[in-house]
């Protein structure tokens, strides 16, 4: 038996005729914090303010007195605190999550000091340089990590160091070109993880899969937009075409996988470039009455077929 | 699947240790679960419906706008109401996640248009309007989410009363005072309401998360005006601020003395000293009640075990304590400081209460 919630007492009471006493009874002993929760609770919530503000006013007496800090001292800490990091996620007889989460932080500092570095010597305020070495700094420590939290930083700052260097070194791309090599890296990226799961049986965390689906449909529905406003439908064609395929890719993967999420962010994705190619065909006012009722109608169709989905699904568990 | 032995299993717990004359109506319960499992939505799903409900709004006032359909105020009050109408039928009629989408597109559509129509320059009368619409449709249908539409306009309804009928925002925090007050009703008293049985025990739900976002809602409105008007230092805002931060920390206080009360004897003789660090941090927060409000919120859900609210309650206190640093104007070495003895004294409870636990387990 599933254990019992508030749900189950709510709609219990709803048909009885249980005394107000007999609620409050039930409701104390299934549902409301015991004093062991409120144990863990307070400890927890105590020691994370209390730690966070400790190390916050730390960070904030340093930016005060940064300015007057020796450059070989602000580099100096920066580096103490890099080797620290590492130092403490190798030799620390610690859980693993927390050397994954020491690694994670030190990639972080390795930013902070290309960023200190840079503001001291005045290298320019050329972004791209930036971040193109601290993508390549952590990549041993990402591959051999494998941490999800970690993989996504660095899926952020590989696409952050392509669409910088498109603005700021070569503009050779123009935006339909540039989304559709977004598209096309973060896609190949998705479908190589979802294989995996497939052929390899790793598990992925649902959060990262979720963000990373997101991402490549965000970047698709933008870019086929883009092309659609803009005519240029032939430039939009390798777009349009990967799009499908990866649409397709998905759509066999939900199914199997039995997940809404995708099939719901699809749905949308479409709806929106349908929506863009009414807007773009009939220059008129009056077409947003039918994309309001055709929104409206697809939306209520998607909803009934993932409702549908899900009660098949949770049957044949 | 909850199937219909784990369900008939559930009912048998919960009825144990019942008054001899508790009766239960075995087969509305079970077509209750039914219907709860035809509309079980996860959370894609309610986001889609919400951002579908979205577009096809916006599509809609847009179309009006640009075809100067809304010059014709009879017109508009006519199918104003029409609209209002039609979502009103179908939600009561159908209770289906399905028609959902379409019939509160319909409704919001229709109050605009019939509140639009009107055309009245008195804007007390437009909120007045507003009220009554969101009153009646609230007698008359309670679904999940129209009612929850519809108390969050009542309150901001309300709100907006007071706001434009007066140049003082204290009236605003004594608002913000009774909503906070609601709230705590809302969740002490859920046996007394659920036991009712009656239409306030159908909105239970709505009315929870209504309260919880319009009492942080105000709070940061609140504080956010204040913090705007620092420079002109405007009277008015400053009495708000301190109104409702001494509200807050009487409030929790009590809550204090409640979560001690739960660990029976053990905190018992250290709790002076609880009070006292408690106090130091709220007068270190005297002047943005954001930070006190927000430990409310995530005290009493923790409380009643109330999860959206405490993540609401987290988010706030994250917003309110960034906002709170970053407008103090101090220096930052003065900031450092305050942050770290802050931190010290949030270490000193936990040692506190942590120093019983090992003081016991000695003995």
């Amino acid at each position: 038996m599933e254990k019992i919630d508030r749900e189950d007492i709510a709609i219990t009471s709803k048909h009885s005729n249980r005394s107000r006493k007999q609620i409050e009874y039930l409701l104390e002993q299934y549902v409301y914090a015991k004093p062991k929760d409120w144990k863990k609770f307070l400890d927890l919530f105590l020691l994370v303010l209390g730690i966070g503000f400790v190390v916050s006013g730390i960070i904030f007496f340093f930016a005060f007195n940064w300015a007057e800090l020796n450059k070989f001292i602000k580099i100096g800490v920066i580096l103490l605190l890099l080797i620290i990091c590492i130092t403490c996620s190798f030799q620390l007889k610690i859980k693993e999550i927390y050397k994954k989460m020491l690694i994670t932080a030190a990639a972080m500092l390795v930013g902070v000091l290309f960023a200190v570095f840079g503001q001291i010597y005045q290298t320019g305020a050329n972004a791209y340089d930036f971040f193109l070495a601290w993508t390549i700094f952590i990549t041993i420590w990402v591959i051999t990590t494998h941490f999800y939290p970690l993989w996504l930083i660095y899926m952020v700052l590989i696409n952050t160091t392509i669409i910088l260097f498109n603005d700021q070194v070569q503009n050779n791309l123009n935006s339909i070109a540039l989304y559709t090599l977004l598209f096309f890296l973060n896609g190949i990226v998705c479908t190589a993880l979802l294989a995996l799961t497939k052929y390899y049986k790793t598990d992925i965390p649902l959060w990262f899969r979720n963000t990373l689906v997101l991402t490549v449909t965000s970047i698709a529905t933008v870019g086929i937009s883009l092309s659609i406003f803009d005519s240029k439908l032939q430039q939009g064609l390798l777009l349009i075409i990967g799009t499908l395929a990866f649409y397709a890719y998905c759509m066999k993967y939900a199914q199997i996988n039995k997940s809404t999420f995708f099939i719901g962010t699809i749905g949308f994705s479409l709806l929106i470039i349908v929506n863009s190619i009414l807007i773009h065909i009939f220059n008129e006012d009056f077409i947003f009455f039918f994309i309001s009722i055709f929104v409206i109608i697809t939306v209520t169709a998607l909803i009934k077929f993932l409702l549908n989905l899900q009660r098949k699904w949770t049957n044949e568990k | 699947m909850k199937n219909r032995q784990e369900i008939v299993e559930k009912i048998e717990t919960l009825s144990r240790d019942s008054d001899p004359a508790f009766q239960i109506n075995t087969n509305e319960v079970l077509a209750t679960y039914q219907h709860l499992d035809e509309n079980r939505t996860n959370i894609t799903i309610k986001i889609l419906s919400i951002l579908g409900v979205i577009i096809s709004v916006l599509s809609f006032l847009g179309a009006l706008f640009s075809l100067n359909l809304l010059d014709d105020k009879l017109n508009l009050i006519i199918c104003g109401s029409l609209f209002l109408i039609i979502a009103i039928y179908c939600i009561k009629k159908y209770n289906s996640i399905i028609i959902d989408t379409a019939s509160i597109t319909s409704y919001i559509v229709g109050g605009w248009m019939l509140i639009y129509g009107i055309d009245t320059d008195h804007i007390n009368n437009i909120l007045i309007l507003c009220l009554v619409i969101n009153l009646s449709t609230l007698a008359i249908v309670q679904r999940y989410l129209i009612s929850l539409l519809n108390i969050l306009c009542i309150i901001y309804a309300l709100i907006a009363l007071i706001s434009y009928n007066t140049d003082h925002l204290v009236w605003i925090a004594l608002m913000n005072i009774v909503l906070m007050v609601a709230l705590m009703y809302v969740l002490m008293q859920e046996a007394l309401l659920l036991s009712k049985r009656n239409i306030m025990s159908t909105i239970y739900q709505s009315l929870r998360i209504a309260l919880t976002l319009s009492t942080i809602a105000t709070t940061a409105y609140i504080v956010l005006s204040h913090f705007k008007t620092y420079e002109t230092y405007d009277n008015n805002t400053a009495i708000a601020l301190y109104t409702l931060s001494v509200a807050y920390s009487v409030v929790i206080l009590y809550l204090v003395r409640k979560i001690i009360q739960k660990f029976d004897n053990r905190m018992a003789n250290k709790s002076i000293l609880i009070y006292i660090l408690v106090i130091l941090i709220l007068v270190s927060t005297i002047i943005n009640p954001g930070i006190s409000g927000a430990i409310i919120l995530i005290l009493l859900c923790f409380y009643y075990q109330y999860k959206f609210g405490l993540s609401i309650g987290i988010i706030a206190l994250l917003f309110f304590l960034w906002h709170f640093y970053y407008n103090l104007n101090f220096s930052l070495l003065t900031k450092s400081i305050f942050l770290m003895l802050s931190g010290f004294v949030f270490l000193a409870i936990y040692y506190v209460i942590n120093s019983k636990k090992i003081n016991n387990e000695k003995i």
